[in-house]
């Protein structure tokens, strides 16, 4: 009994001796508050101290549906008196640029915390619970449900980027520092016109990207959410969307996805334009590569199903050597020959069946109706081109044209055969390229897409 | 045994000790920023800091917070900040419509006691996308008041102004008063069985009125019914209140219909002598689609059907006289302001309205068109400047911007 007493006795003195040990006086030397205004100070000066501003890549939600999942530039330029001057321009904006003063605040209700709490035309309507114009479901209580609150993860003393994270749907959104004198609106103009020259509608717009030793297809960078999918994979089935946005920072165009990409051990997610290598290249390894179409994917790219639906004219004025204009010079005069009443209008290529086959449009008139043939070929594959092989027409009346008209049977088979592909132009965005063939270099024509 | 208990005594000793070895220390500061910190005069938002400081807070310790909070709004939703520009002629309305009435009638003390401590803007509006409803502001526990859709606030529109600010401050008010002081338990019994906490929404005012409720809102709970009595007779115009009284003096009923069908009803109609006969038609968010219409004696083949002199004969068949059931309710309401509060609300009402709509020298109301004269939106009478009161009352605020640093 007086055992067990005792051993009570010491473990309450060691209680009583150690209550205490845990507890460190004037660890600090000011209140929670107090330090968390001298925060909300600190960072007030920081965000205020540039003064050309901020570019910031604001994500509303981490989505892939339209509209909500897409990025959106908004300049910010926070005063000292807390007037921030948001401008943007997009379609919410009606494609204009807009900018609207409003205030801004570093609260503290949840770490530091940049506010903009009072209404802001041009911020706000991506947090506004109203429906958004030109989708098809009905928004009202929702609508982007965007943030307007960001606790700042990250931002140093004269730093060239802060990391912004939003309050309620946590996507991040970077700031990045503007130069003194920045005109927000020539600003954003200079972005659209590069992302417009870069990834133009008219463009074939299928780029590849390079991280690590994976290879990847980016198809409808213009369409502000691209599918990249594994270059060995399928469009559909390997499907992944992932949205951008461009800045420029440095006097070079900043190319950054929402997150990074990649998969395995490698990812990346910012990418510099190159100039010279015309491509954009990795900010955490420079093997790491965005680019357009180089001659070489041409094969691959007219044999599967990443060219399938794009249309490319053959006309007069294309550029081509004299063998070929003659042949389809013979088209002209062709047609009439055959029947006066018949004119010919112009000539096409596209690929469909998953790239297996190519086929050639001819229009015409009849009179004054118009009509149209088509032609299929096999196409296949080389190391630097493509073979077309096993001429058809698509149904009799192709097949009667080509057999009564001699200039345009010429013309068809002469397109049978091993071709050169080159690139005309950039790869970002292939408005042409060069069909040479490889038994005759002296037959050679250019081929444009279809706007 | 002696041994033992000293030993027990010990350790009883020390355990006390223990527990108590701490409890000399100072508590230390505390963790909440104590100080007073002057307004800054270099912020842009100091004019209006200034006024919501001398008007609100001193006076009556009432936070008037514009600068969205939204730690302190309903998170699940999705709501955005009222602008700057609004937040003025919100903060400056609510001195002039509500907090100096209430001063004027009621005294300091009373809305020191019983004014909410935070008054919260919203920019927006707040919706219930599921039930497909409108949250118009909220009340929480007697300390704060929401309001919504401030961007909307539009001097020149009286009405919207009621519906979305004053109209809830009203009525919010009231529930605070409510739960301070017990209002009459007679009126939670005039309507007993006749309230509708999940349907009330579907339902149109007028069909409420004829019910006994100043709005369908009030159907909802006598709770509601309450605060809904007295923040419509305060805010309604004498016009709309009269209107709301003949509406309750009938009785409604609703006939079925689909949506697009309405047309076929109303061309039906041989003789629609008015439109309270013919009918009004409402699609209720669940997508059910009714005409509601006075009821009326009719024959067989639905059409009204005239006395000799030619007159509508209206029907009283259910025994409810909604006109009656509202003024009783007011007659309580009156009492309950009176005997537990010691002011009249007919005071507080006159004085809103005075302040709303123009008055001539002796202070009745000037009509035009026979509509009352929004006060808020003219011209001050002998003000140099030409200034509309809407714009003397910012002034209160912008005044401040001299102090500007």
């Amino acid at each position: 009994m007086n055992k067990i007493l005792a051993s009570l006795f010491i473990a309450a003195s060691a209680f009583a001796l150690t209550g205490c040990v845990g507890e460190e006086d004037d660890l600090f030397d000011k209140s929670a508050a107090e330090r968390l205004n001298e925060v909300s100070g600190i960072y007030t000066q920081r965000l205020a101290s540039s003064e050309g501003g901020w570019i910031m890549e604001y994500y509303p939600q981490n989505s892939t549906e339209e509209a909500v999942g897409y990025g959106y530039l908004m300049a910010c330029k926070f005063d000292k008196n807390h007037e921030v001057t948001v401008g943007a321009k997009n379609a919410y904006t009606g494609s204009q640029y807009k900018e609207e003063t409003s205030i801004w605040e570093v609260i503290t209700d949840n770490g530091p915390v940049l506010s903009f709490n009072t209404r802001n035309d041009v911020m706000h309507i991506f947090s506004q619970p109203l429906d958004i114009p030109g989708t098809e479901d009905d928004e009202l209580g929702r609508g982007f449900e965007g943030d307007y609150e960001f606790t700042i993860t990250s931002l140093e003393e004269g730093a060239e980027h802060a990391m912004l994270k939003g309050k309620k749907r946590g996507t991040y959104n970077r700031l990045t520092r503007l130069p003194a004198g920045t005109d927000f609106a020539a600003y954003i103009d200079d972005i659209d016109e590069f992302c417009r020259t870069m990834f133009p509608t008219e463009g074939a717009n299928e780029l590849r990207l390079v991280i690590g030793n994976k290879s990847y297809n980016v198809d409808g960078m213009n369409a502000k959410m691209p599918n990249i999918y594994p270059s060995d994979g399928d469009k559909v089935i390997d499907k992944e969307l992932e949205t951008y946005l461009v800045t420029k920072h440095d006097g070079k165009y900043c190319l950054r996805f929402r997150s990074p990409i990649g998969k395995g051990e490698e990812t990346e997610q910012e990418f510099i334009y190159d100039e010279a290598a015309d491509a954009f290249v990795g900010v955490e390894n420079p093997n790491n590569l965005l680019r357009g179409l180089v001659s070489s994917d041409l094969p691959v790219y007219l044999t599967t199903d990443s060219g399938v639906g794009i249309v490319w004219n053959i006309t007069r004025m294309n550029p081509a050597t004299n063998k070929f204009d003659q042949l389809f010079e013979g088209l002209y005069t062709g047609f009439p020959a055959y029947n006066k009443s018949y004119t010919f209008n112009s000539a096409t290529f596209a690929t469909s069946e998953n790239g297996k086959a190519a086929n050639i449009s001819l229009s015409y008139k009849v009179g004054r109706s118009s009509k149209a043939v088509s032609y299929r070929y096999d196409i296949a594959a080389t190391e630097t081109g493509v073979t077309l092989s096993n001429l058809t027409g698509n149904n009799k009346d192709s097949e009667n044209l080509m057999n009564n008209i001699p200039e345009l049977k010429a013309f068809l088979e002469a397109l049978i055969g091993e071709h050169t592909t080159t690139l005309e132009g950039s790869g970002f965005a292939v408005k042409s390229m060069r069909f040479t063939s490889k038994a005759d270099a002296n037959y050679s024509f250019v081929i444009n897409r279809k706007k | 045994m002696k041994a033992t208990y000293r030993i027990v005594l010990l350790a009883m000793v020390a355990m006390v000790t223990g527990f108590v070895s701490c409890s000399d220390d100072d508590l230390g500061p505390s963790i909440f920023d104590t100080t007073e910190y002057p307004l800054d005069r270099t912020a842009i938002t100091f004019p209006l800091d200034t006024f919501v400081k001398a008007n609100f807070l001193d006076p009556y310790n009432v936070r008037f917070i514009y600068k969205m909070e939204d730690v302190g709004s309903d998170m699940a939703k999705n709501l955005t900040p009222a602008s700057y520009e609004k937040s003025v002629k919100l903060a400056t309305l609510s001195k002039y419509l509500w907090y100096d009435v209430y001063e004027k009638y009621a005294g300091v003390e009373f809305l020191k006691e019983n004014s909410p401590r935070i008054i919260h803007v919203i920019g927006s509006k707040s919706y219930n996308p599921t039930q497909g409803t409108e949250t118009l502001g909220v009340a929480e526990g007697g300390i704060k008041i929401t309001l919504y859709g401030a961007d909307e606030l539009d001097e020149n529109n009286i009405d919207y102004m009621n519906k979305y600010f004053f109209h809830t401050m009203h009525h919010e008010f009231g529930h605070i008063l409510d739960q301070t002081k017990l209002h009459p338990s007679a009126f939670n019994l005039i309507s007993s069985g006749h309230y509708n906490a999940m349907g009330w929404s579907d339902v149109p005012d007028s069909v409420s009125n004829g019910l006994g409720f100043v709005t369908s809102y009030a159907s909802s709970a006598y709770s509601e019914d309450l605060v809904e009595v007295s923040s419509t007779y305060i805010t309604a115009d004498t016009l709309k209140w009269i209107d709301m009284l003949n509406t309750a003096s009938y009785e409604w009923e609703y006939i079925d219909t689909e949506y697009g069908s309405e047309f076929e009803f109303y061309n039906a109609q041989e003789t629609p002598f008015n439109i309270d006969t013919v009918g009004y038609f409402k699609q209720t968010d669940n997508g059910d689609c009714k005409i509601y219409r006075k009821a009326c004696k009719r024959d067989a083949d639905d059409h009204v059907v005239l006395d000799e002199e030619g007159n509508i004969q209206w029907l009283h068949d259910s025994g409810i006289n909604g006109r009656d059931i509202i003024l009783e309710k007011l007659e309580l309401v009156r009492k309950w302001f009176n005997d537990s509060f010691g002011f009249s609300i007919d005071d507080v009402r006159r004085e809103v309205q005075q302040r709303q709509y123009l008055t001539d020298a002796d202070g009745n109301f000037v009509y035009k068109n026979g509509k009352l004269i929004n006060r808020l939106s003219r011209k001050v009478e002998g003000d140099e400047q030409g200034r509309t009161l809407m714009e003397v009352l910012n002034e209160e605020v912008y005044k401040f911007k001299e102090l500007m640093k």
